[in-house]
């Protein structure tokens, strides 16, 4: 018997999956800091892509870029192209609102509202009349069940959020991102809070979620980076410095400024 | 300031040139002892199993460091060149006792008179790649790679040239099997001096080339 083994085959081949987000000459401004410089990068649908870079480098002013939420910072303007399956969010007569419904968020810090398990979940629904309050019950089981917590609270769904531990408050903020089902979740940090426990229950909860959305993750970690993503974008001062598969950032990277900044010599 | 792995990677990298410095001796040794007909068997065993025991600790060392360090780019390419290296200069250690066995098992023999017999060419070309591995860990130079496999390609023709000679010698038959098993452990020492190269041009550059 003879074989070959492709080495390409071993490694994710971004190609094949479809553009979910694509960033054209994308520039943002915070007052006169540049904070974002000609970011022309594509995100591909259901998997994980990282961006990774020291602080202030931009990451998490690309990742609001997604869902439009940079727009809340009275200072901040942007020029280019913010592309979601080809339509340019950033052009006149996008309701920001409904673009938020199909990108969900979680925050670095776990946010649960100051109310029950159940209502937690069930709030966004109900904001945006996206469900009956007959159907609420299955959306809140459904989300829990996709958040990986259902079976740890579906005794104590009255019980107040703030009861819970940091990392199922963290999972709480997912299953409330997915309540209105989203296409893409973004996450900021989501497990600099947590300890080491609740940090590998959230990136085992990121490989099943890639399965139905795109997620799209900042991290400071660089080992959960190559842990849990496809795809990473290294970034510096606003720019892009290297984006590709997460294996080559990580083994060989192509850029001395990226591999400075994996091995520690940086600065 | 230096980085506690950058302290750790240059210990362990220590460690394989000692390693490298013991199987190299131990080779010449073992050669010498069959050119002489001398049996040097406890001793190139004792330095075999020294380089041996270094190979473990090379190996608890590199696994300490990732798992603590958790390395990534040029560093996590190095520790994973340490780890397959260690390896090859285990197998140093113990194709020199090999040789070296060969007059502790089977005893005495007549010398072969044939001029188309060239075993110490082979064993100094052998030497030859073995030497220059080891010198390509201490500088991380990948361009010796060509100059290295070239020679090593050398000792693969003189290899197969000696089976054939070999099978067609009418000599002491004690003495054909004896120079049939060194002629191919040379060639195995050869082959892991190749290995090795492959593995410091991989942590090097981060592309993976075969010179086999």
């Amino acid at each position: 018997m003879s074989y070959q083994i492709n080495e390409e085959l071993l490694r994710f081949r971004p190609k094949m999956a479809q553009d979910k987000v694509i960033f054209n000459d994308f520039n943002l401004w915070y007052g006169e800091k540049h904070a974002l410089i000609d970011i022309n990068i594509a995100v591909k649908s259901n998997i994980v892509t990282a961006f990774m870079g020291p602080s202030g480098c931009g990451k998490s002013s690309l990742l609001r870029g997604i869902n439009r939420m940079n727009d809340i910072i009275p200072v901040a303007r942007s020029t280019g192209e913010v592309l979601i399956d080809g339509k340019n969010i950033m052009g006149s007569g996008i309701n920001v609102y409904d673009l938020r419904k199909r990108v969900g968020m979680v925050f670095q810090r776990p946010n649960p509202f100051p109310m029950s398990i159940y209502d937690n979940i069930a709030y966004a629904p109900l904001l945006h009349d996206v469900a009956e309050e007959e159907e609420l019950d299955k959306i809140v089981e459904n989300s829990l069940r996709g958040a990986a917590l259902w079976d740890e609270v579906k005794d104590r769904l009255d019980d107040s959020a703030f009861s819970l531990s940091g990392g199922q408050q963290q999972r709480i903020c997912i299953a409330r991102a997915l309540s209105i089902n989203p296409d893409i979740i973004l996450m900021d940090e989501p497990c600099s809070a947590l300890d080491p426990i609740a940090t590998i229950k959230i990136e085992a909860l990121m490989r099943e979620l890639k399965e139905k959305y795109t997620v799209v993750l900042v991290t400071h970690n660089l080992q959960q980076a190559a842990r849990v993503s496809e795809m990473t974008a290294f970034m510096y001062i606003g720019e892009i410095i290297e984006f590709g598969a997460t294996r080559d950032i990580f083994e060989n990277p192509r850029e001395e400024l990226t591999e400075k900044y994996i091995t520690g010599r940086f600065g | 300031m230096s980085r506690p792995l950058d302290i750790g990677i240059g210990q362990i990298k220590g460690l394989l040139l000692k390693m490298g410095k013991i199987s190299v001796d131990a080779t010449r040794q073992a050669l010498d002892g069959f050119y002489k007909h001398e049996d040097n068997y406890a001793e190139v065993k004792m330095w075999s199993n020294t380089v041996q025991m270094l190979a473990e600790e090379v190996e608890d060392r590199a696994t300490e460091l990732i798992a603590l360090n958790q390395p990534m780019a040029s560093d996590l390419r190095i520790l994973k060149a340490y780890i397959k290296i260690a390896y090859d200069l285990e197998r140093y250690g113990r194709y020199a006792m090999d040789i070296s066995e060969i007059r502790h098992r089977i005893g005495q023999w007549s010398d072969i008179d044939d001029d188309r017999l060239t075993l110490k060419e082979l064993g100094e070309a052998a030497l030859k790649v073995m030497e220059m591995s080891l010198k390509m860990i201490e500088t991380m130079d990948e361009t010796m790679i060509f100059e290295l496999s070239k020679i090593e390609a050398s000792t693969d023709d003189m290899y197969f040239e000696n089976l054939k000679n070999l099978s067609k010698c009418k000599g002491d038959p004690v003495a054909i099997v004896a120079n049939l098993l060194t002629i191919r452990y040379l060639e195995r020492l050869a082959d892991h001096g190749s290995y090795i190269a492959e593995s410091i041009s991989y942590a090097a550059t981060g592309k993976r080339i075969s010179i086999r």
